[in-house]
């Protein structure tokens, strides 16, 4: 084969490689890899993750959920995955592995869509194949690696409402970082951030005061509606009614710090 | 330092970086924050962007976090912030090439790709350095408590509280967890132990396994803790694991097969009870507990009671041994409107089997034959 002939074939498939679509498959798939091999690397369940096996599992065997003091989504994925026919640990390893693969495509693009620098892209969605703690976070049954998915989807989702100031992607983004929040409490935070992300428009006169004021009050309205719907289908009334309580703690601790 | 700013500067420089960036520094962070803002297209978007992620960090160091898991949404701008420093490296090196010319220009595309690479290598290090060499119980421990499961069905282990779920799940074994790793409460818990015959597995963790470890004139006289496994670390980070079996010193078991009959036993020596028209449905004897130098029995018997007020229930019990020798206890245990009757019981007796007959009305309801073994 002839030299430039073959520094041809390389450019095309490199060129086929960095197509968006494509590349995001590539980093699924990358992702999928380096979590598998890392899994080998500690095969043993955390001390964490230990306490979600046994909910889910206890959970689907009774029917009672035994953490409340946990969000119940997390537990209540792997247990819809047990009631599948799944062992306990299995089903766990699971819920935790799909969202931990999907991270690294999810960072391409929020930052495609923050920066809308295709090379700074690639480069940070690749640092999120082999970033330690999200490796961590997707071999781990814990609720991070979910979390982290939701959050970025809501950023992302987040920025595309503000730039494109439809409101259908507000309530899609108010949704997506309610169910954030159902992983973590921190996922309250979001809400802080849409706020300032709309002030921010508003002061670049991108959108008008009525426009930033029903998008902010619709967000308002569908984050915790989602957040109390979801927190209370997935796991009745005694686990919602800790988590009340949990978040009103979180807000007055907030507030008296 | 006021404790708020001594938590402020610990969240900020330690636990968000830890979980966040590792190896991507804080410096990283800000040059990069500094310098977006420069750029044309989107500079006044930078400014959100930026303020948004310095939002985030400062709230989390002012209420301060437990775990750098709660930090871990801010993992999104630090990748960015750090694949933009790789990015401007190849700026930089074109701006040294025109200070010294004879620096290749050639070696700036590369640079970008030797950041790119040289991160994700030092991160894939990091990765594997901390999967690979546990901080906690390991599978050869687990392996070691198994083991011992074998020999004694029955055996417990006493740890610490946030480790007992994870023994439990991997040994089977159920865990007595304790607050925290102290060698007082060890011990306290080691000297509570009043069943003769419970072996249990103590489960210590610790940098300094010495300053856990009890001497042998600290546990009760007879009493044995004899090493199963031992794990040291190099690391200072790293705790020692060590697993001790620990043995009371008499034994006690139930001896199954044919018991004696009712009439064999000193049943004579019972005086009539008189306790109203009661039928005994069934009975319950709980293991000894070692104290009050014997073994106290502890036992529930079911009764249908008559309507009315509960008539006080005697019931007389016997312990006999081999030797012919007993002991009879009287005791009177009235639980009004209740149909259980609860009473404990204690007697003296020497290594050996003996009988422990509950009669009630005259009636044998309960027999049982125990072994009382001295352990080795």
């Amino acid at each position: 084969m002839e030299k430039s002939t073959f520094i041809a074939g390389i450019g095309r498939i490199r060129e086929f490689c960095l197509k968006p679509q494509v590349f995001l498959v590539l980093l699924f798939l990358a992702s999928a890899v380096m979590r598998l091999v890392a899994w080998d690397w500690a095969p043993l369940l955390e001390r964490d993750s230990v306490v979600y096996v046994n909910a889910a599992a206890v959970w689907a065997e009774t029917g009672k959920y035994i953490v409340p003091q946990f969000p119940p989504l997390p537990c209540y994925l792997i247990k819809l995955l047990i009631q599948l026919g799944m062992a306990p640990e299995a089903a766990a390893r699971f819920y935790s592995f799909l969202p931990g693969c999907l991270v690294p495509p999810v960072a391409y693009v929020f930052a495609m869509e923050a920066l809308n620098n295709r090379r700074l892209a690639r480069y940070a969605a690749v640092f999120c194949v082999f970033h330690p703690t999200l490796i961590v976070f997707s071999i781990m049954p814990i609720r991070d690696s979910l979390y982290v998915l939701l959050a970025g989807v809501s950023l992302w989702t987040g920025l595309l409402a503000l730039r494109s100031r439809q409101t259908r992607l507000w309530i899609l983004c108010a949704c997506c970082c309610a169910l954030a929040w159902c992983c973590r409490h921190e996922g309250m935070e979001l809400l802080v951030l849409a706020f300032l992300g709309l002030a921010f428009e508003l002061f670049r006169k991108r959108y008008t005061w009525r426009l930033a004021a029903c998008h902010f009050l619709l967000f308002c309205l569908i984050m915790p509606a989602v957040w109390f719907g979801v927190s209370y289908a997935a796991g009745g009334a005694e686990p919602f009614r800790v988590q009340s309580v949990l978040v009103l703690n979180h807000f007055r601790g907030f507030i008296e710090k | 330092m006021s404790a708020f700013a001594e938590k402020f500067l610990h969240t900020f420089f330690q636990q968000i970086p830890n979980g966040t960036c590792l190896i991507f520094s804080i410096g990283t962070l800000i040059a990069a924050a500094l310098m977006l803002p420069k750029r044309r297209h989107h500079g006044r978007f930078y400014a959100f962007f930026w303020g948004a992620f310095l939002f985030m960090v400062l709230w989390r160091s002012c209420k301060g976090i437990i775990s750098v898991r709660y930090a871990s949404i801010l993992i999104y701008p630090m990748v960015i912030a750090t694949a933009f420093m790789g990015l401007r490296a190849e700026a930089w090196w074109r701006l040294l090439c025109r200070r010294f010319r004879r620096l290749p220009a050639w070696f700036g595309r590369a640079l970008a790709w030797i950041g790119l690479f040289g991160c994700a290598g030092g991160a894939l290090l990091i990765a594997h350095h901390k999967l690979s060499t546990p901080t906690g119980p390991s599978r050869e421990m687990f392996a070691a408590i198994s083991e011992c499961r074998e020999r004694y069905p029955d055996v417990r282990v006493l740890t610490r509280g946030n480790e007992a779920d994870r023994i439990s799940y991997y040994t089977k074994v159920p865990c007595i967890p304790l607050e925290e790793s102290r060698k007082e409460l060890f011990l306290e818990s080691l000297n509570a132990v009043t069943e003769p015959d419970r072996h249990l597995l103590v489960v210590m963790e610790d940098r300094h396994l010495e300053k856990l470890e009890p001497r042998k004139e600290e546990l009760r006289p007879g009493a044995e803790l004899s090493p199963v496994f031992e794990k040291r670390s190099r690391k200072a980070k790293h705790k020692d694991l060590k697993v001790y079996f620990y043995r009371n010193p008499l034994s006690f078991s139930r001896i199954p097969g044919p018991l004696p009959a009712p009439a064999d036993l000193p049943g004579n020596l019972l005086a009539p009870g008189s306790f109203g028209p009661a039928r005994f449905a069934g009975s319950f004897i709980s293991r000894p507990v070692q104290g009050g130098g014997g073994f106290r029995f502890t036992f529930v018997l079911s009764a249908e009671t008559p309507p009315g007020p509960a008539p006080g229930v005697e019931v007389r019990t016997a312990a006999q041994q081999g030797k012919g020798e007993a002991r009879v206890l009287q005791l009177r245990a009235p639980v009004p409107g209740k149909g259980l009757y609860r009473g404990t019981v204690t007697f003296r007796v020497p290594p050996g089997a003996f009988t422990l007959r509950i009669d009630a009305k005259g009636t044998a309801v309960r027999l049982e034959q125990f072994r009382l073994t001295r352990a080795e």
